[in-house]
């Protein structure tokens, strides 16, 4: 009996792990290229002076964050999030300042933190030392 | 801090759960790779259950990555008798026939103060009433202590097949053949030496022996003056 319920156990495990190793990583890999675009779009109406556009697309922006940040959160160390929440919140300042450059800076940020959850979660090499 | 309470628990569930599944109930069974396993568990488990910005993910999957490990050194340990020494390691043999074995006492980084401490636990207070004391590969010592005035003295046992595979230094040490050792084998009615679960030479000069439970787990017993004509 004891033996059945370790096979199950190990083979229960083993089916788990695989799930972590696939799902996270391919929903993040949506999300995160989703929420690319819509950073460029922000940038991009930004630049262009509509600050009507860039606004409305920084809502869209943050309301999808939100939503992964909620699944992510499961699976992600809170700090790595930290790590895109806060240039994102600050894209939010710049953009009522009109601070393009500042903007920027901060998109730039919020680009590489994306990049950092990724890097986790698909098995980057160079976290792996 | 309700929140630290019910990872502790179910962290403490988990980390139950997986130790029993590993089937080591103390300390002082473990082998080695149990060992670094039980302590890499406890280390990774102490870090989720106070850091509420770390996820319970970031220990499960650790700790379920050592259970796997775990189960396979443990699977390959009792299918491959060479892969077992290698990771337990052997047992030592440091007093033979009440005769400390210097060598043996050197390999196992042991001094003699060591010997006689285990032996002192063991409630032997001098190495003269030691016939024989074994270092098994879990750390603790074993002691057969010698018979008292003209009685025989006793001898260790010696496994010589297990898990249907000859333990050629076990052989050589008795000097016994193994081409005899199958002929006396086939007269009781073992065909096979890989349908032979162990075959153990008892302190006494017999033999014991276990068939697979394939074969229905036979236990048999082969008499001293059977296995005296093997001997060369």
């Amino acid at each position: 009996m004891f033996v059945k319920v370790r096979r199950v156990f190990t083979l229960l495990s083993v089916l788990f792990l695989l799930f972590l190793f696939i799902l996270p990583s391919l929903y993040l890999k949506d999300r995160c290229a989703e929420l690319d675009e819509l950073c460029g779009q922000v940038l991009y109406a930004a630049r262009s002076g509509d600050a009507v556009e860039a606004q409305r697309t920084y809502v869209v922006l943050r309301t999808r964050y939100e939503q992964m940040r909620r699944k992510a959160e499961l699976f992600l160390n809170h700090g790595v999030m930290d790590d895109a929440t806060v240039p994102l919140h600050e894209m939010d300042v710049y953009l009522k300042t009109g601070d393009t450059l500042a903007l920027e800076a901060a998109a730039v940020r919020f680009r590489l933190a994306l990049n950092c959850m990724l890097a986790i979660e698909t098995g980057d090499l160079r976290l792996f030392l | 801090m309700l929140i630290l309470f019910l990872r502790a628990v179910l962290l403490y569930a988990f980390i139950l759960f997986i130790l029993r599944m590993t089937g080591k109930r103390q300390i002082a069974d473990l082998q080695p790779f149990d060992l670094i396993i039980t302590l890499a568990i406890a280390d990774l488990a102490s870090t989720a259950i106070a850091d509420t910005n770390i996820p319970l993910l970031y220990s499960i999957v650790p700790i379920l990555a050592l259970y796997l490990v775990q189960q396979t050194v443990a699977r390959l340990s009792l299918r491959f008798r060479r892969f077992r020494t290698f990771v337990c390691g052997s047992p030592l043999l440091l007093v033979r026939e009440g005769v400390l074995q210097e060598g043996v006492l050197r390999l196992a980084n042991y001094t003699v103060s060591d010997l006689c401490d285990h032996l002192r636990s063991e409630d032997v207070f001098d190495l003269k009433s030691v016939q024989y004391a074994i270092l098994e590969t879990n750390g603790t010592l074993s002691v057969l202590q010698k018979k008292k005035g003209d009685q025989p003295q006793p001898k260790l046992s010696h496994m010589l097949i297990l898990d249907g595979a000859w333990c050629r230094t076990a052989l050589r040490h008795l000097s016994i053949q193994p081409k005899a050792l199958r002929a006396l084998l086939r007269r009781y009615g073992v065909r096979e030496i890989e349908d032979v679960f162990y075959l153990q030479y008892l302190g006494d000069g017999s033999l014991r022996l276990q068939l697979r439970e394939r074969r229905g787990a036979k236990v048999l017993d082969i008499p001293q003056k059977e296995v005296k004509e093997l001997c060369l």
